[in-house]
């Protein structure tokens, strides 16, 4: 089962209700049973862990899909977004170890099989693995499309990534539970990136979590920054959303830019040309057994699940450290650029990674 | 043992033996075609045909690996045309790097354009495959990570000593 | 007579000379008190964005010989020493092929790099501080020169060296022979961050060694390994207390200069020296960016002009203040550089040692004590190199995260020179060239297909090199100097050496051999060390040849002393003839022991700083033509 679908078929809590203190049957229901209150919270807490993961992939096609020394500007953003991902499953990790659950990062469900669908306002869209190109970009846009200001949702379904994290929130906020300090990823073993690990030991610091999560990809309402912070020469302060859009544009925002009025700072060169030709949603299937090509894809997904399963080792307090798993990251885009220069023998396309579960 | 048609595999085929790094190994880096180039445009049409040809014999003649080793040994590496050659394209693939022919050779055979001691380009550098053969990657490139030093490397090349 | 300038000449309330880390120091320091300075560089401000640290990145990569400075070209009006330019001297034949003319008798090996950045951009990152006795060598061994201070009156400056260079290290770790570590570190100091983390390769070393006691000039010591203080980006350290602000935990993980986002941890690219690919290692970059941040805060100006050659300095004949400095601004085209003209309140000249020297003695001033441009040292390097029996994984984090202090310091140094021996963590690089020229060698000897591969695996894997740093006292006789005979492309003298490494240091080449086969021994190396006589620093002792290296640690040449008639400067590194010049960088020790001088450069630009700082708030008048 998808988590998309595992996604609609949780308990509802309404955000917007909650949050005008208008009492929903649903939500005293959650209150009154505590027991089943922290279990739909581990749960929504695992779903959001698969929701960020599964971004991944397809953020890591485009970016490793990018030559050295082309579109510099361009993969330093996705790189920024990339990176932020990676904080916010960290944060995820944190918050739910703290409410007594165990983060999974592998198995079967954990990892979509690319298309796959993600939620929207409008329903559900298909992600895929693909190349850098104005398609996945517009993809990424939707995927960190930030919720109308205001917006209530209607139906028994979460339509944004933000309505998600904020049914979290308020789910923190409706629970007695007690925190747990142990197993927290330090904030020493996030760097590189814009943003903070935070340890969580308390409501509070839980909340601080599910914000930066919520302000670095959605930002904050009628704001192209994340924050109410400087926008800098970098501008890696935008949310998501907004450095997308720069890609999209090929230009960027500058300081008094609106979300409706788009950038109208410097402009940047795009090159899409330049980027490999990689098939769009590679899969290991397509290629015979003992071609050599399976064999190469195989080896590439192996690194991304051993990478995930030392991360989940290192986050459920295992031997395994954060910072083991830093070399098979690396290893990973090394395989994967890898594969990008190889011939799929498939129009004129190159292989990918297909970050499919490996084959023994 | 069947030598391919186009010359694009002919000289991957070739560079497998040579390197013994696998077929799919070498397109991997994405520098098979820089490195084709930079032989015929070096020594020239003729001469790098030569050298396929006589690759292309040892390949006819031969029924195993062992048997290609040994065919390459005496009819490409002990070649004065091609055994040059084939030193270079080892040395591109193994360190991104054209070298300077040998004078003899150029007395010989005439190289045609800029036979000189050069690094094929950044990105051959980047690609050169010395470095994964002993564990590790090209200095000031592909860094594996904060402390990954510490332990010995994620990948790990068999490292017995070679058969006599 | 001195011609007055003709043009209205610019003013300023200092001028430095030279946008290396003691400049980028000084101006730092200089901007907190809002002060207006022009710094003055002699070659390019390489870009200072990504795009411009992947430029010389690229140049690095299209190298054939990766040289320390190969990723940063010279322009053609500011040339710069290449070490591949060191040749054997011919008694009487002055060796011109590269930037420095060398008399000998032996090659000096080392280079700098004439850009923005100094030798910053390919320093390796050791941190050492000097020890104690590193300060009295007159004084307790009766050789070299003891310094105008001691080190508890240098100890504030490397503490904010640190925190500027953000060094990583255990402070804990550390064992410094003769020194009693509490007063030598303070009660409970810490470095800004943890420790770097230890190669495999010395872990292994470090293993097997055990404890070996070994015999030199009559007494034993043991070997023991210590991890290295490194100024490159490691894990904040929670315990650290921030000198200036004195919180606990104060101290934020600078990026790259060009990206914040990228080298807030090294990354293991095993490239120090020449390039970071992300910068996680220190350079004077992150000082000027900050000092740059500092002058728009502060409401104070910090103009840094790149291609801008300090040509000359003039003093007033009376009272020996400076007057004005001369340089010459040129760009890409053929046509001759510019003759400019600006003067200052204060002047620094912080140039690194040969060329600061060599600016002194352009303008003939400086030199009441017969002292400047002398005494330059280096720290001769030997190496020697083998094959341990195990894989040991080389070329594989920072160049040595490891050393052997137990010669820094000890009796013998009244005979013989003090060394640290560095653990090399990539194989054979600076010794063989690894991996490039073994490779051809195999190729050469016709190995192709997988016996090439496997060799190259087993032996690769297997490189293991120590590097012998011996101390270098000064001596007048090692020194730069002018000769209108050799000028560079824009007509200014180039520099002269003249250079020896006597007796002292090849003393302890000998000794060093003798350890090393007892460090084999013990490791299980196959020592495979071989130094040719045709070698550029070969030399001999007692019968026996031995080949240093340059360690590009250049020294000395406008020492600070305790009086006009020994030293070109005072303590402050101000000039005892010129009241408004200092002259700041590794050119003011008297001697550096075994540390690589880096740090203590830093400290000792602070210091300078803080003694302009305090000479302009009392100088409210500017000099008079």
């Amino acid at each position: 089962m998808s988590f998309l679908s595992r996604l609609h078929s949780l308990p509802v809590v309404r955000p917007v209700a909650v949050r005008r203190s208008v009492r929903s049957a649903a939500q005293s229901s959650v209150r009154g049973t505590s027991e089943n209150n922290v279990k739909n919270l581990r749960d929504h807490l695992q779903i959001a862990l698969e929701l960020e993961l599964s971004t991944l992939p397809p953020y890591m096609c485009a970016l490793y899909s990018i030559p050295d020394g082309s579109n510099v500007e361009a993969s330093g953003l996705i790189r920024s977004v990339l990176m932020e991902e990676m904080l916010h499953i960290l944060l995820v990790a944190n918050v739910l170890n703290a409410v007594g659950g165990s983060p999974k990062l592998t198995g079967k469900d954990v990892v979509p099989s690319y298309p796959t669908m993600l939620p929207d306002s409008d329903g559900s869209f298909p992600v895929s693995l693909q190349k850098f190109c104005p398609e996945a970009i517009a993809t990424f846009q939707r995927i960190e499309l930030p919720a109308a200001a205001g917006s209530a949702p209607q139906g028994d379904h979460y339509h944004t990534i933000g309505q998600f994290y904020e049914a979290i929130e308020e789910m923190l906020k409706s629970s007695d539970i007690t925190f747990d300090p142990t197993h927290q990823v330090s904030p020493d073993d996030f760097y590189n990136g814009h943003g903070n690990v935070i340890r969580v030991s308390s409501l509070d610091t839980a909340l601080e979590a599910m914000h930066e999560i919520q302000h670095q990809g959605e930002g904050i309402s009628d704001s192209i920054l994340e924050d109410n912070q400087r926008l800098d020469a970098i501008g890696y302060e935008l949310a998501h959303y907004f450095r997308f859009t720069e890609i999209a544009e090929g230009r960027r925002y500058k300081l008094g830019d609106t979300p409706q009025g788009g950038p109208t700072g410097s402009l940047f060169p795009i090159d899409w040309s330049a980027a490999k030709n990689m098939m769009t949603n590679p899969k290991v299937g397509l290629f015979a057994p003992g071609d050599p090509i399976r064999k190469q894809m195989n080896d590439c997904n192996k690194m991304f699940f051993l990478m995930l399963h030392t991360l989940e080792e290192a986050l459920n307090g295992g031997n395994r450290r954060i910072a083991d798993a830093v070399p098979m990251m690396i290893e990973l885009k090394q395989r994967a650029m890898g594969l990008m220069n190889v011939p799929s023998g498939i129009a004129d396309t190159t292989l990918g990674p297909s970050f499919e579960l490996p084959e023994a | 043992m069947d030598f391919p048609q186009t010359t694009g595999q002919q000289f991957i085929a070739v560079s497998s033996v040579l390197t013994a790094f696998s077929e799919i190994e070498l397109k991997a880096t994405g520098m098979a075609e820089a490195y084709w180039q930079t032989l015929l445009s070096v020594v020239g049409m003729a001469n790098a045909g030569d050298f396929l040809s006589q690759c292309a014999a040892a390949f006819e003649k031969s029924q195993s690996l062992n048997e290609l080793e040994s065919n390459f040994a005496s009819m490409v590496m002990q070649d004065s045309k091609c055994g040059a050659l084939a030193q270079n394209v080892i040395s591109m693939w193994y360190l991104g790097q054209w070298n300077q022919l040998p004078p003899t050779w150029q007395d010989s055979y005439g190289a045609v354009y800029n036979d000189q001691t050069f690094v094929v380009s950044a990105q051959a550098y980047v690609q050169s495959l010395v470095w994964p053969a002993f564990g590790t990657h090209p200095q000031a490139a592909k860094g594996p990570g904060f402390g990954s030093w510490v332990e010995p490397p994620l990948v790990r090349p068999n490292t017995d000593a070679p058969k006599p | 007579m001195k011609t007055k300038p003709t043009e209205p000449m610019e003013e300023w309330d200092a001028i430095i000379v030279g946008a290396g880390a003691s400049g980028a120091i000084l101006a730092l320091e200089l901007m907190k008190k809002g002060r207006r300075v022009l710094m003055l560089e002699a070659g390019r401000g390489v870009r200072n964005d990504e795009e411009g640290w992947n430029s010389a990145l690229d140049t690095y990569y299209n190298a054939v010989a990766k040289t320390p400075n190969s990723p940063y070209s010279p322009t053609r009006q500011a040339p710069q020493t290449d070490v591949l330019q060191v040749n054997q001297i011919q008694p009487g034949v002055p060796d011109s092929a590269g930037y420095m003319v060398q008399h000998g008798p032996q090659p000096f090996g080392s280079d700098y790099t004439r850009s923005k950045g100094g030798t910053t951009m390919h320093w390796l990152g050791t941190t050492l501080r000097m020890l104690p006795n590193d300060f009295q060598m007159r004084t307790k061994y009766g050789v070299g020169d003891d310094w105008p201070i001691r080190y508890e009156d240098l100890k504030p400056d490397y503490e904010r060296a640190e925190l500027e260079i953000g060094v990583a290290g255990d402070v804990s770790a550390q064992q410094l022979p003769g020194v009693d570590a509490e007063k030598f570190w303070g009660k409970d100091y810490q470095f800004p961050m943890q420790k770097i983390p230890e190669a495999y390769l010395s872990t292994r070393f470090k293993k097997r060694l055990g404890k070996l006691k070994v015999p030199v000039a009559g007494k034993e010591y043991e070997l023991y390994v210590t991890p290295t203080p490194q100024g490159r980006n490691s894990i904040p350290n929670p315990d650290y207390i921030n000198p200036v602000t004195g919180k606990k935990g104060d101290f934020k993980v600078t990026g790259s200069p060009g990206n914040p986002l990228r080298g807030e941890r090294c990354q293991g690219n095993a490239s120090c020296v020449p390039i970071c690919p992300v910068q996680a290692k220190y350079s004077a970059h992150r000082t000027l960016n900050k000092a740059q941040a500092k002058a728009t805060d502060n409401d104070a100006t910090f103009t840094i002009r790149n291609q801008s050659i300090a040509s000359k300095i003039v003093t007033d004949p009376n009272d020996g203040r400076v007057l004005w400095i001369e340089y010459l601004l040129y760009d890409g085209s053929p046509f001759p550089p510019q003759k400019k003209v600006a003067k200052a309140k204060l002047y620094s000249v912080a140039a690194h040692s040969v060329e600061s020297a060599k600016l002194l003695l352009i303008s003939n001033i400086a030199n009441r004590s017969d002292q400047l441009g002398r005494n330059l040292m280096d720290h001769p390097t030997m190496l020697t190199w083998g094959l341990t029996d195990e894989p040991v994984w080389p070329f594989r984090g920072p160049g040595a995260t490891n050393a052997i202090p137990t010669f820094r310091d000890g009796p013998f140094r009244s005979e013989q020179a003090a060394f640290v021996l560095p653990i090399d963590n990539w194989g054979w690089v600076w010794s063989s060239f690894a991996p490039g020229a073994p490779f051809a060698d195999f190729v050469g000897q016709g190995l192709f297909g997988r016996k090439l591969r496997q060799n190259v695996a087993h032996d690769f894997s297997r490189q293991i090199a120590l590097q012998w740093e011996f101390e270098q006292v000064g001596q007048p006789g090692n020194r730069v100097t002018i000769d209108p005979q050799y000028l560079d492309p824009v007509g200014l003298p180039r520099p002269i050496i003249h250079y020896k490494v006597d007796d002292y240091v090849r003393k302890s080449m000998q000794t060093a051999i003798d350890l090393n086969q007892r460090i084999c021994k013990k490791v299980n190396i196959t020592d495979k060390t071989f130094y040719s006589p045709g070698a550029p620093g070969f030399v001999e002792y007692e019968g026996v040849g031995y080949e240093y290296r340059g360690c590009g640690h250049l020294v000395g040449t406008h020492r600070m002393g305790s009086n006009p008639s020994n030293s070109v400067t005072d303590s402050f590194m101000r000039c005892w003839d010129h009241q408004n010049l200092f002259v700041v960088g590794c050119g003011s020790m008297p001697t550096f022991g075994t540390s690589n001088p880096s740090l203590t450069m830093v400290a000792l630009a602070y210091r300078a700083a803080d003694a302009m700082n305090k000479q302009l708030d009392k100088d409210h008048t500017a000099p008079s033509l």
